[in-house]
């Protein structure tokens, strides 16, 4: 008897102990569709490991159907999350908070060349921010004119995103000099930076 | 052809950024590259320019830099080359 099982969208190790109750069943087939190459390597070793055999495994589309002909005995095992390398989803990037043009204090002139450098740098580095926060008098970075502008626009271009005060844009009077970013409230920012991976400059 | 110019001084990084602002010239301070020093310092980037060019300039309005390097992706990589 054969049988078909689907562990689209199921998060590791969820396909591996929907295989193993599978298998546990009266069947001599057991198909295993899996949406992910993390899942085909786990749910195949695990088959394997049982003293199953792994007749083939095909590529449909974004998915992969495993056929495993049942032929193992061996005792129950437990599965742990940690045998099946469940990886860990990549983490969303930080929330980087700027509040101010410059960074630190000492010298005006100083802190703004290392904001400009900063945010230079943050194109170049591996993990790239998910969210820059401006506030205060860093909605100056954003407008037209600035500096550190170009740089913010290739930052959104690579989609991070990027909110603005909008009070404080206001309270420059720049808020039409806007050309990067989104508008944006303290209850926004607030529920941001209260729940992301925050880092303030 | 992008250029890259070092300094030994940050106040003299700045002075020469303050000049190319001034100037309006498609230039821009940025952190020294790794792959150059290791140490912290700024360096500016200009966009699109010769080592010849930007040597005049330096020169003509008494900036005083360290090094001049020639910056291209080659294979995707960045190269620096630098120019005497």
């Amino acid at each position: 008897m054969k049988k078909t099982i689907d562990t689209s969208g199921q998060a590791c190790p969820k396909p591996v102990l929907m295989t193993k109750d599978a298998l546990v069943e009266n069947i001599d087939e057991l198909v295993v569709v899996v949406d992910n190459p993390a899942a085909k390597e786990n749910v195949s070793r695990f088959a394997t490991k049982q003293g199953h055999t792994i007749k083939n495994i095909k590529d449909v589309g974004t998915k992969f159907e495993i056929t495993i002909l049942k032929g193992g005995n061996k005792e129950e095992t437990e599965i742990s999350a940690e045998e099946f390398n469940c990886a860990v989803l990549p983490s969303k990037g930080k929330t980087i908070f700027l509040s101010k043009n410059k960074v630190g204090e000492g010298d005006d002139e100083l802190g703004q060349n290392l904001m400009k450098a900063f945010i230079y740098s943050l194109i170049e580095v591996k993990n790239t921010p998910s969210t820059i926060v401006f506030m205060n008098s860093a909605v100056r970075l954003c407008v037209e004119g600035a500096e550190a502008l170009p740089n913010l626009q290739k930052l959104a271009e690579s989609g991070v995103e990027m909110l603005v005060c909008g009070t404080c844009l206001n309270f420059f009077g720049i808020a039409e000099k806007l050309r990067v970013g989104n508008v944006s409230n303290m209850y926004d920012i607030a529920t941001l930076l209260t729940s992301e991976n925050t880092l303030t400059i | 052809m992008e250029i890259v110019i070092t300094f030994k001084l940050t106040h003299n990084a700045m002075k020469a950024k303050r000049k190319v602002l001034f100037d309006k010239l498609s230039a821009e301070i940025i952190p020294t590259p790794r792959e150059i020093s290791k140490e912290c310092g700024f360096s500016l980037l200009f966009h699109d320019s010769t080592s010849e060019d930007v040597r005049d300039y330096l020169d003509t309005n008494e900036l005083k830099f360290s090094k001049i390097y020639l910056r291209a992706v080659v294979e995707g990589e960045r190269k620096y080359e630098e120019n005497n």
